[in-house]
């Protein structure tokens, strides 16, 4: 997704305008001119610097490219749903892994990122299975890390 | 000679050889899956590191990069796909003589000059780096925030594509390091009320969104995901490499050399080392015009170099504290993790631990001579491994790892986050290596900033009035300002021509 030099400086202009107003509002050290603030203040100055730069560069450049280009995969129906896949499964895991447990999801996001990526129905289901049971008895059992059990927490091991 | 008997010791103890060995299986499997960096492997051992001791810890990661840059050559000499970045410089070569069925060959003189450049390294790093240590301890907060700003000034310049852009990733790095509680006047800064906020954006999540994640989503995008067919092959791994080495002792040394002394420089790694020793090895090369065609002195000058640069570049990071590339930075972040502060003093009060890490260095490149002939052997069916099959299992890696790290979904969180945002970098132009490194650095830049600003009492000559920082600090200061008198110059020269 290519987004063009001057929407991106507007965004960090912005973005580095914020930074600068809230760390001007952090408290100082007591007896010192400096605090908190300063280390952020710099970056944001550094930032509003070079995001003007960026969008002075494009807009002396010729041909002016397009705000935004989505790319290809805009298009393509199939890798859409791809890309979705990694994000949504990815961002399932904050709400859902303590009520569903990782089992569960984590099989559910493999098998639907497999079958988007056309490996057949079988194999899916195999690489799914043993993949997330393989990772979980490695980091639950040996790492110690408490990853839920969530619906399947009546057959914990 | 204490020291290096216990560090012996500490390396030989089953449990570390037995994570060197795993690690470097794994590093040999990622570096060989074309798109799969030697980078990406360090982020997702990281995780697991987690779990272990200092030593396991980074002999684990210095094993598996060491494999992985090797590794990389194998889908450059079978399939034109250079598996990292650092095997580019002379894919072409191999895969000339892959065509011409000699495989085993090629990349036989890859293992070769590997092993010899990363011993070489290795050697150097060893003899140099308690010497540079024993300088360093007449360093105060100064001469620190100089090297810092010398080694992220150095990530900007070096990165490819444009400066502004290089310069903007790093304070977008910066500033997320400024995340939570601020250590020098204990408040919170941008948590907005969030406790996971509180301790900061912690850097494996991180740094496994931006590498991991970024690939992930790249995949997903991509139109087909077919691996091509390799070329058969007649030759063996080991045939005739003695004759090799002495042919191309030359370019063996100076590419060792070379990859040592640019693994050393801040900001430049494996990738550039290869190239640089490529271009000398063309230069000083008495048949230049076969260099592209198939030819084993760039594949061993530039072989060697980049395996050498993988010791050059723990010289800054263990004796300053300042990682040269986005690997060091990572480990520079476990050694932190587990307590243990870069610096010159991990020379006096961890010397044992510090001579092992060397150690590590000699076991992992000996361990390769061995481990790369079966990897080469076996390639054939570890490139055709389908990335389709690979890809979601590693993103549920990911997510696990990140998970890992605070035993909570902040983790997953992050990760995700910092994934988009190092993908639409990628995207459009913006490298991600610096706002690793100002996420790794930044709150040592910010304590050696602060503690020298109320030392001096916010007095600007505090940062040049000792000789060593004012050093530094000009020559940082002549890093920034170079690209600006050299743009002059040009104009002036330009004027002068048009005015005659």
């Amino acid at each position: 997704m290519k987004i063009s030099d001057r929407l991106m400086g507007c965004f960090l202009l912005l973005f580095a305008t914020a930074v600068l107003i809230q760390a001007s509002s952090f408290p100082t050290i007591p007896g010192q001119s400096i605090g908190s603030g300063l280390l952020p203040s710099i970056v944001a100055v550094g930032l509003m610097i070079c995001a003007l730069i960026l969008i002075a560069k494009d807009l002396m450049g010729t041909p002016r490219p397009k705000l935004i280009e989505a790319g290809a995969w805009i298009t393509d129906p199939r890798r859409i749903l791809r890309v979705a896949i990694v994000l949504l499964g990815t961002a399932s895991f904050i709400p859902f892994l303590d009520v569903i447990g990782f089992p569960v999801l984590s099989i559910a996001v493999l098998l639907a990122f497999l079958l988007a990526l056309r490996v057949n129905v079988m194999t899916s289901v195999l690489v799914s299975v043993a993949a997330s049971l393989a990772i979980h008895t490695l980091f639950s059992k040996v790492f110690l890390v408490p990853l839920p059990w969530g619906l399947l927490q009546s057959i914990a091991w | 000679m204490d020291h290096i008997f216990n560090a012996l010791m500490m390396v030989a103890d089953p449990a570390v050889l037995g994570i060197i060995l795993g690690a470097s299986v794994f590093g040999l499997f990622i570096g060989a899956i074309p798109g799969l960096s030697a980078t990406m492997a360090t982020a997702l051992l990281v995780p697991l590191t987690f779990f272990m001791d200092p030593l396991p810890a980074i002999a684990a990661i210095v094993s598996a990069v060491a494999m992985a840059i090797f590794a990389g050559d194998i889908p450059g000499a079978m399939l034109r796909i250079p598996g990292t970045p650092a095997s580019a410089a002379y894919v072409d070569d191999a895969y000339q003589m892959t065509s011409r069925g000699q495989a085993e060959r090629a990349l036989g003189i890859g293992l070769v000059s590997s092993v010899f450049g990363g011993i070489v390294g290795a050697i150097i790093l060893t003899t140099c780096a308690p010497y540079l240590a024993e300088f360093a301890f007449q360093f105060s907060t100064v001469e620190y925030f100089w090297l810092a700003v010398l080694g992220l000034s150095c990530s900007v310049i070096i990165s490819r594509g444009s400066p502004v852009k290089g310069l903007i990733a790093l304070l977008i790095g910066l500033f997320i390091s400024t995340i939570g509680i601020d250590v020098t006047a204990g408040f919170p800064r941008f948590t907005y009320g969030s406790v996971d906020l509180m301790g900061g954006v912690s850097f494996i999540p991180a740094m496994i969104g931006m590498f991991a994640m970024t690939e992930i989503l790249r995949f997903a995008m991509a139109a087909s995901h077919d691996t091509s067919s390799v070329p058969k092959s007649n030759s063996t791994v080991y045939g005739g490499q003695w004759k090799m080495v002495r042919e191309n002792k030359g370019n063996l040394a100076s590419g060792s050399l070379i990859g040592t002394v640019i693994g050393i420089l801040p900001g430049a790694g494996s990738d550039i080392a290869a190239w640089v020793a490529y271009a000398v090895a063309k230069k000083f090369s008495r048949t230049p015009e076969k260099f592209g065609t198939g030819h084993p002195e760039g594949l061993a000058a530039a072989g060697a170099a980049n395996n050498a640069s993988l010791s050059g570049v723990w010289i800054p990071a263990l004796v300053f504290g300042i990682p040269g590339d986005s690997i060091t930075a990572i480990a520079i972040g476990v050694l932190f993790m587990k307590g243990i502060t870069p610096g010159p003093m991990v020379f006096v009060q961890q010397a044992d631990l510090t001579y092992a890490i060397f150690m590590t260095f000699f076991v992992a490149n000996l361990l390769l001579l061995v481990l790369g002939y079966f990897a080469i052997r076996g390639a054939r069916f570890v490139v055709r491994t389908p990335a389709k099959l690979l890809m979601p299992v590693i993103l549920l890696f990911c997510m696990v790892g990140s998970f890992a790290i605070t035993n909570s979904v902040f983790g997953i969180a992050v990760m995700l986050a910092l994934g988009i945002i190092g993908f639409l970098m990628e995207e459009n132009g913006f490298p991600i290596a610096p706002t690793i490194l100002g996420i790794v650095i930044g709150p040592m830049l910010e304590d050696n900033f602060m503690a020298t600003m109320i030392k001096s009492d916010g007095s600007i000559v505090g940062f040049f009035d000792r000789p060593v920082a004012g050093t530094l600090g000009a020559f940082t200061v002549l890093i920034w300002t170079l690209p600006l008198i050299m743009l002059l110059v040009r104009r002036l020269t330009r004027q002068s021509k048009v005015g005659a």
